[in-house]
This record gives C-alpha cells, structure tokens and sequence, in this order.
C-alpha cells in the first residue's frame, strides 16, 4: 500500500523514480525522497527497535532529531549508523533495519571524500527567512556564505549559497566546520569567518507518557512536514496532541491534506480564536487542558486512550514545543538560559562578538503564534517503565527516577547515569524534554536545572569524512632522500616521516643473515650507505661561534676552518636532546648536523634562543638538509674507494685527518668530503647538492665494485655505533639522562662560564653516583638474545614477588656484533661501577642473565678510524 | 666534462610523471631553479623576489649550467650584501596556473590566498608539508617546496585535482 | 583550533605555530648565582593564571619569528600581538 498522494511534494521529483531496498524488500520512492519518507510511503511503520527493550520503533521526526530510524546502509561500500531522516535516497540503495547499533564495515571506504578550507566575511547558518534576511543585509560587508541543510537555497544577490550543507561544529576565532553532502561523497568544509550568523531556526520536541515509543507515535510538525515536503500522507485517522500554536497548525494542515483528525488535545486551557476558528470549521473537536495518557496496539498504533476518552487512529502526532537550535551557539561556549514565553533555553551570553543569533533559534515566536506556549512535558499517570523519554538509548522515567533515587540531582549526573542524550542523535529530541521531566521530579524551575553542554559534532561525523584524502599512501607525508630511487628496493624503516632503507636482503636472506654480512663488510672491507636524511642547518654570522659555545655543552668558537667537532646539546634541565657534528665552513659559515629525526626541533630551539635571549648576536640560520645528499663510505677499504673517486684529494691519514673536512670533486662532482665515522671504522661522508645524489650513489657504487662494496641500512649501523658504544638520542636516552651518565664527561666543558643545562647539571642530583649510567651487557651464556626494552633486575630475583625492584633497562640489543654474538647497550643505576656484575634482563617473565660491560665493545682503543 | 656531469642531475620530481594541463589547472615541476636564501634588512636585487618573513628573502632564478658546490647567484647575493644561502637543491619549484589553482591548494592548505598579492608570498603547510607560496599573477602559483617532500606533494596535489580534470 | 595574529603573517591557523608558555620569563644573566630553589623557580615555575596571560608563540611554518601576544585563557580572546622584545 502506499501513502504518497497524488499531487504534492516540494522535495520530489516524480519524473525520477527510484529502487530502494530495505531488509530485502524493494519500495520505490522518488528522487528528492529521503530514506525515511521512502519508507512512510511504503507504509512501513517498523523503522528499528529499542537497543534494549527490542520493542519496536516507528519514525519520530522528519530531520536530525530523528531518535529511531537509523540504519545501516550496504550499497556504496556500506556506512553504518546513518540517519533514514537525512539519507538521501538514490537508485540502487539498500539498507538494514538495526537495533540501535550498527557495525563497522570490514572493507575499506573507497568514497572519495575530501576537505576544502575557504574564507568568509560572513556566514550566515540556515536559509529560512531569517537566515535569508540576515544574509542580504550581509551582503555589502564582502564574501558572505549562506549555507542550508536542505536540498536548494533559493539565489541571493551578493551572496553565495550552498544547499546540503550542515554546519557541524563552530570553534573559536571563527572556524565553522560544514559537511556538503555530495553524489560523489562528501565534502568536509573548513570555514573560516570574519562573523557567523546562526539563523540555524528551532526544533520540534514532543511530549511523553505511556508507550509513547510505539510507531505511528510522530511529532506533529514533522507529519505535516511529510505531507508538504514529500506528498506523503503520515496516518488516516489521527490524534493531535499540542502544547504550542505551530502543533495547532499542524494539526489544520494534516487536516487539508485529508487526514482525518478525530480530535485535538491542548494542555493549555485556551487557544486563540483563528485557531479554533480553523479546526471548528474542519469539525475537529478541542478538547483543551487535555493529556494523552497511553496507547495501544500490537507493533503499530492502533488507539489512543486521552483524558478525554480513547480513540481508535493510526497516528498520534505531538508537539510539546520548540527547542531553539543553540547546539552551534554552545559550541564555543556560548550560554543559554531557560524562557517561560518560549518554553524553551534560549540564547543569552555570546561566545564572542562574531557570534549572532537570529530568527527562532533566538527565541523569536513562531510566525503566527498567538498564545504562549505551555512549559509542559508529559502526562501526569502511566508505568514509568513505559514512558520512553529517549528512546534512541531506550532509557525511561523509570531510569530518570532511579538516578534521583541514588541522589543525582544535576543534569550532567543523570545524563551519564541513565544515557539519555549520549546516543549517536546526541539528545537532540531528548535533551531539553528530560530536563523538563527532571525539574518536575526535583520539583524545581526549568531554568534551574539547566542544561547539558552540547559538544560538536552536530551531527555524527564518519572517519572517512574526517581524513578525507588523507588516507593509504597520502595519510601522513612522506620523506624520500634524493637517492631513494637506487635504495627503494630495500626494506624501509620509518624515522620520523623519512623511510630509509633497513637493511639490503640478497635472496633469500634474513634480517639477522643480511646484517652480520653487512656489518662484516663494513668491519673488514668497505660498506656505503645514504646518510642524507641527517639534519642539516647553516649557521652564518660573525658571533656563531658563541652561540654554539652556549647550546652544545663542549667549546666550538676554538675550532678552527677545515674542522668538524662533535658536540652533545642538552635542555635547561641538563637533559640529553640532541648530538651531532658541526663543521666549520669558513670565518663566518658553520654547518650543523642533527639526528634524522630532530632537525626541525634542533632548529627551532637555536632560533628560540638566538631571538628571545640573545638577539645581540649576529648569527642566522638556514635549514639546509635537503640540499645535500650524503653517502658514508665506511670500512679499512674505504679510503681506496674514495681515492679512486676523487683524484684531486689527498686522501691520506697525514694529509687529511680524523675530523676534517675538504672540498673536491667526486666523480666530476663538486663536494665535500668529512672525514666523520659513526662506525668507528676509517669513514668518509661525501655530500653533493643533492639533485647529484643518485649519480653519486651509482659512482660510489661503480668505484667500489672492485673493492666488493656492500650497500647496508639502518640496522647495520645501529650494530656498528652500539659496538662503539655511541649512544642514539631519543633511544638509548629518554630525557631523564645527562652527558654524565652517558659516560660523556670529556664533551662536557667545565671551562665554560655557562652553557645551557650547566647549572642543572651543577644540582646535588645529577651528580647522584648512582645514577643510571649507560653501560653495555652481553648474554652470559655467550649466545642468548637480549630483548629490547627489557627490565634489569637482581640475578635470580623472585619473578612472583611483587613488586621486582628494578635496576635499570635494555635501550638497545643486537642479535650479533662484529663477533656473532648477541650484546646490548643499557641504562643500569651506578652502571659504571658494576662492570662484570651478572643481572637477569627480564623479558615477558623469561630471564636471560647478562654481565655487565663497558658500552665500547668493540676497538675500545678507537685505533680504527684512521684505517 | 660539464655538460657530462649537469646530465647527472636528477631533480625531485624526475620520472615521477607529475604534470597536468588541464582546461582550469595546469601543474609542472620547474626543475633546477637557482634558488637563494637571503637575509637582508631591504630586498635583494632579482626577477622574482619573494618576502619569507622580516628581513627573509628567496630568490628565484634561472636554472645555471654550471657545476659548482654552490650557485653562481648565491654568491652574486653575497657580494651584494646579504647574508646568502644556497637552497636550490633543497626545494624544487612547482607552476600551477589556471582558475583552479588557488582551489586545489585550498583543498589542503588553511590559509586565505586570495589575499595575497600578485608579487606576495606566505609560507606555511599545503598536505603536511612546508611550503613557500609565491602569486605571479591572478591565476598563476609559484610553490617552493622542500625536496624530500615533493613527491608526497605532488602525488597529492596529483589526487586533489581529479574533480578538475575532465 | 584557534587563529593566531602573527604581527608579520596576519591571523593563521593555530597549527602553524609552536606555544611558547608565559612571556617575560629571561633566562637569568648568571645562573650559577642562583641556589637550586631559585633555579628550579626559573626553570619549572609559571604563573598559570585564569584570565589574561601574556604569551610567547613561533610562527614555525610561516615567517619563524618568535612573537608576543595576550591570550585570555578561559575564553581563548587574543589581544596586542606584538613583536618580540629582548627580555
């Protein structure tokens, strides 16, 4: 059977029918038709059911306050949770009834959503007659924006307009977010405005009593909204139920529509005469200071029992009155307070001056009202298990009563004892009715309890919406060195938002099998790998080398030009931030190089210092890493390799030292060559600009092939440099530790005046001897893997007694070092005085004991880096 | 010898195929741009000028054929005064031009560019990454980005322009 | 989200600058003077009021310059950005 009339429907275009499947069944519908109007002209009253109860549900509402009809669609990739009010119906879609839940959908969304930023002068929210006045009048102040959920804005001169559009969140300073219901997906809108006008109008809200949640129970203004918007008629024998004049005009359209409506109950004792007149004239009889008491039914309403006498219909619509729609308005903090002439919270305090209000959502009356609406909420009998107050969380007087019986009086508490108005609707029916039905239980003022706070999003917001095109491969950027093209084949590892190359498997080899041949290489013949993505900053000025004396905790103004110098930053605390060379380029130019993934804080924390402390000095910086690429050619052959590349250099131990730097060409291209080594092996670094990267890695390559050079990635050098006990920040330190307990005391000045950190460093307890002390452990049994993260604990503690006191932790551990056995690097209390002492490293409860070493493993007497 | 190795060079976006010339939107890669940092209380001298900040310039110039560890007008810069920086391999240069170019930009990037100026410049972030955006005209867009970002741009400015291209 | 008036940039989107916490707080001209409690005042102590605060912000992604401004801490209002003075 259908609803839907002949003629009518301002939403529908009848020359373009659709197919919609609901839990099976085919309905058609119209374009223009959402899916809940669909459904009311099937004639499907059942639209879900009760989360809890199981009872069934019919459809309340015709938009977003919509508490029961909200279902799980499955054409498009599936969506679950949408509201039937705000579903836009299309050919092909197909949904499932739900039982207040949805579930996720297992494949992945590929709706192309995306985001648009834009900026306004004004914009005014909601296109009804007020929104419309306030945006012409808006006009002449600039770029001025009227948005409106509906399907089309009518064109306004000076003014753009965008339709299906619903402001979901107003922020501070202007912001407004917006999601513009697109064919294609949607589209989240960043809007930045000058001012807002919120014209955002007010919402129906119903009444409640006995078995109010059975279907054909609907809010009356929304019954006639179906008639109006979609030519849909909402019952055949009706009972309206009011306590405001827009409930009585209902009730007169419902009438024309043809509906015949057996009665109408007011709660007030008068109604004003053009009312009376019209439903006099249509023989619809009054009955004033009346209730609805109950009603009956099997799953749809079949009678409605009134203090007046029952009555045999298929529709009960109420209107208990108009809810302004100050969501947006409180978004930012604006308040609101209870008015006895609106019965509703109306719009006071601002959240700032570019926040106005206009037309019903600031409680202007309704046009053509003529009474004052009845501060009225429900019936005064009925079960209290059956008076559903929000039926979207199934939560009842009942459970309203219980909160009050366990002592809530305050609307924040029962709001999170009963769940009322924490469903995905947010209490937009809800919300106010049980503040009403509250403040009638406490025997209190409406105004008095007050509201909830309403929180954005407005509306619910899916995930795919938020990230928009920010998913796969563009989810968060990503940094490729200039060479990645001749290491991509690699496995990556993510540092920072660099991938660089773990380490370079041949066939079939293992992690482990690809790192002992690599860390061979390098220890014995020669290795090359891409050390680009190290943090690269120029620092030019006559007075760069006293900044430097005050970041870095060692002296740098003495270095002299052709120099590098290693040097460790610390915080004001005295805390391990950073470490890395900085080369002395000339007189005046100095280049820093910082961890991969601290160079922007790095730069950062010298600009903070330079401008806020010392301006004085004439220093300026230049983030300079992606201007070179480097490659670090390690290894007893390396010097061979480099030799061969770069003809015009001597590259000999007397000629070019441990810690130097020179200019050269390699392979006919400019660089410059250091001679730097995190691997403690004869190291160069050479760094060309870097559009030359990949030609220098391809020369290095070609040069070294003789020498059986062998390309290793991160793994392999973080085995290289935990041999040579160098530690890595933000790994083996975690801002809890000084140079001190790294065992750097050589790169801390003590000739300095000042430095930063020094006078923390100078503190009773950072001179503590029994600090953690950096310090390195191997398996006591020679061959057991040491895992990462690991507690210290007493060799041989009770695992079981709780709590273990703990001496310290793994920060790094290697399955194998230069001689194929596992060792690891440690934070330990007093580590340094507790070489050889034996400790279980404890590991989800399995202890592997260790003993305690030097952090140094390997060439303890650093012999090898001049080859 | 010179021209041997200038052939070497690979710029960031090289054999990634990014490129569009659409009716509304065009995008390239200029590549090799001599591109230099300056800081100077007044503007430095040159074709296109942009403001990064006080007393904060870039210059942009025509690729130079030469092989040098740093750019001929890096050094042309510090002759005339300021304190000059080579960054043309550090970032790479991307031509948008069209109607449409400042609204693929606004799909990620939250500043307001219809106030700048034909000649003005901002820096900030388009897509997560940092950029300088220089107007050379009502619809034309010089964006400087860092090189180990551009093909994260580019893919992305790539995908943003699929409701442009038709 | 907040917008934030940069006295180079004009007002920008919040996420394009780093906090900076209470101005006015100078790193002391000789921190050896000073015994562990007045260290520890400098180093950790601010005044974290509800109401106005002047603050200090770095323009990070856009002009990087280190500026001052008064932010109202329950209502997020923003007055008198100005450029950074020696402290």
């Amino acid at each position: 059977m259908s609803r839907r009339l002949d003629t009518g429907g301002s939403r529908i275009d009848r020359s373009r029918p659709v197919t919609v499947t609901v839990d099976g069944l085919e309905i058609e519908a119209y374009a223009g038709d959402t899916l809940a109007s669909a459904m009311l002209a099937a004639d499907l009253p059942l639209v879900g059911r009760g989360i809890y109860s199981g009872r069934p549900r019919g459809l309340v509402g015709v938009g977003a306050e919509e508490p029961n009809a909200w279902v799980q669609v499955l054409s498009r990739g599936g969506e679950p949770m949408v509201q039937a009010t705000l579903l836009d119906v299309y050919d092909g879609l197909a949904v499932e009834l739900l039982a207040g839940r949805g579930r996720l959908v297992a494949e992945p969304d590929s709706t192309r959503h995306d985001t648009l930023f834009s900026h306004w002068e004004v914009v005014v929210v909601g296109g009804g007659a007020s929104g419309r006045r306030a945006a012409a009048a808006a006009s002449p102040e600039g770029r001025v924006l009227l948005l409106d959920d509906g399907p089309a804005v009518a064109p306004l001169d000076g003014v753009t307009t965008w339709a299906r559009t619903t402001a979901t969140g107003l922020y501070g300073h202007g912001r407004l977010v917006a999601v513009e219901r697109r064919t294609d997906g949607d589209r989240l809108h960043h809007l930045q405005c000058g001012r807002v006008v919120l014209a955002t109008g007010a919402q129906e809200r119903g009444l409640v009593f006995e078995d109010d949640d059975r279907p054909g129970v609907m809010l009356a203004g929304a019954a006639a909204s179906y008639v109006e918007r979609y030519g849909v008629l909402p019952g055949e024998r009706a009972v309206v139920w009011v306590a405001h004049d827009p409930g009585l005009r209902a009730a007169v359209a419902l009438a024309d529509a043809g509906v015949e409506v057996l009665a109408v109950l007011d709660v007030r004792d008068r109604i004003a005469e053009p009312y009376a007149d019209a439903l006099s004239a249509r023989d619809i009889p009054v009955h004033l200071g009346a209730e609805v008491t109950g009603t009956s039914g099997d799953d749809r309403l079949s009678r409605v029992h009134t203090s007046a006498g029952d009555l045999d219909a298929d529709l009960l619509a109420v209107s208990g009155g108009r809810n302004p729609a100050v969501q947006l308005w409180s978004h930012p903090g604006g308040r609101t307070r209870w008015s006895d002439e609106v019965a509703g919270f109306v719009p006071v305090t601002g959240p700032g001056d570019r926040v106005t209000v206009v037309g019903a959502a600031a409680g202007e009356p309704a046009h053509r009202s003529y009474l004052p609406p009845a501060t009225w909420f429900r019936s005064s009998t009925g079960d209290p298990e059956r008076i559903f107050l929000d039926p979207h969380r199934d939560a009842t007087l009942h459970d309203l009563q219980r909160a009050h019986t366990a002592g809530l009086t305050s609307v924040e508490h029962v709001k999170r004892f009963t769940t009322i108005g924490t469903g995905a609707d947010q209490g937009r029916g809800a919300g106010v009715l049980t503040v009403g039905v509250l403040a009638q239980q406490l025997g209190r003022p409406v105004g008095e309890v007050g509201t909830t706070t309403y929180r954005p999003p407005y509306l619910p917001l899916s995930f795919g919406l938020l990230a928009g095109r920010n998913r796969g491969e563009l989810s968060d950027p990503v940094r490729l060195s200039q060479l990645h093209d001749r290491v991509a084949h690699a496995p990556m590892e993510d540092v920072g938002q660099w991938k660089r190359p773990w380490y370079f498997p041949g066939a079939e080899e293992s992690l482990d099998e690809a790192v002992a041949r690599e860390v061979r290489a390098v220890r014995t013949g020669v290795g090359m790998m891409d050390a680009s993505t190290l943090g690269k900053i120029l620092l030019q000025g006559r007075d760069v080398g006293v900044l430097l004396d005050r970041v870095y905790t060692n002296l740098f103004s003495t270095l002299n030009v052709g120099k590098v110098r290693y040097g460790v930053m610390c915080g004001p605390d005295g805390m391990v931030v950073d470490d890395g060379t900085t080369a002395r380029l000339s007189e005046t130019e100095w280049l820093m190089s910082t961890t991969t993934g601290n160079a922007a804080a790095v730069l950062d924390a010298l600009e903070e210092w330079h401008q806020t402390e010392w301006p004085e000095l004439d220093v300026t910086m230049t983030s300079v890493t992606d201007q070179w690429s480097v490659v670090a050619v390690a290894g007893p052959l390396s010097r061979d390799v480099v030799a061969a590349l770069a003809p015009e250099l001597d590259c000999s131990a007397s000629a070019f030292g441990f810690m130097e730097w020179r200019s050269t060409t390699v392979a006919g291209i400019p660089a410059r060559v250091m001679r730097i080594s995190f691997s403690g092996e004869l190291a160069f670094e050479l760094n060309v600009p870097s559009w030359w990267g990949a030609a220098l890695w391809d020369a290095v390559a070609q040069a070294g092939a003789p020498y059986g050079i062998t390309p290793y990635g991160t793994e392999t050098m973080h085995v290289l440099r935990a041999e040579k006990g160098f530690p890595i920040v933000g790994q083996d330190t975690d801002g809890t530790v000084t140079p001190h307990d790294l065992g750097m005391s050589w790169a801390v000045s003590r000739k300095k005046v000042d430095f930063i950190g020094k006078r923390s460093l100078a503190r009773a307890d950072a001179q503590r001897p029994d600090r953690r002390h950096l310090v390195g452990l191997v398996p006591v049994d020679g061959v057991s893997r040491i895992v990462e993260g690991s507690q210290l604990v007493a060799h041989g503690a009770d695992l079981t007694a709780f709590p273990v006191p703990m001496a310290g932790h793994v920060t790094s551990a290697y399955p194998a070092g230069h001689d194929g056995r596992p060792f690891a690097l440690a934070l330990l209390d007093a580590g340094r005085d507790r070489l050889g002492e034996v400790l279980d490293a404890v590991d989800d409860l399995v202890p592997v004991p260790v003993r305690v070493t030097g952090p140094v493993s390997y060439d303890v007497e650093g012999t090898r880096r001049d080859g | 010898m010179t021209a041997d190795v200038l052939a070497l060079r690979r710029s960031p976006l090289h054999g990634t195929g990014f490129g569009l010339a659409a009716p509304g939107l065009t995008m390239a890669e200029e590549p090799f741009r001599s591109l230099v940092e300056v800081r100077s209380p007044a503007a430095p001298a040159g074709e296109l000028v942009w403001r990064l900040g006080p007393d904060w310039w870039l210059v942009d110039g025509p690729p130079a054929p030469v092989v040098a560890l740093e750019v001929p007008l890096a050094g042309e810069l510090r002759a005339a005064g300021g304190v000059a920086t080579d960054v043309s391999a550090h970032r790479t240069t991307l031509v948008l031009t069209g109607p449409h170019a400042a609204t693929l930009i606004a799909h990620g990037c939250p500043i307001d560019l219809s106030i700048v100026p034909v000649g003005g410049c901002v820096q900030g972030t388009l897509a997560g990454a940092q950029v300088a955006l220089g107007r050379t005209g009502p619809d034309s867009l010089r964006v400087y980005v860092r090189a180990a970002f551009a093909r994260h741009l580019a893919t992305w400015l790539s995908d943003a322009a699929t409701p442009y291209v038709e | 989200m907040i917008r934030v008036p940069c006295p180079h940039c004009g007002d920008r989107d919040e996420t394009e600058f780093h906090y900076g916490g209470e101005a006015g707080v100078a790193y002391p001209a000789d921190p050896s003077a000073l015994d562990d409690a007045a260290w520890a005042s400098y180093l950790f102590v601010r005044s974290n009021p509800r109401g106005w605060l002047r603050e200090r912000w770095f323009h990070g992604a856009g002009c990087r310059r280190w500026f001052n401004l008064e932010r109202h801490t329950v209502t997020d209002e923003i007055r008198s950005p100005s450029e950074m003075r020696p402290q």
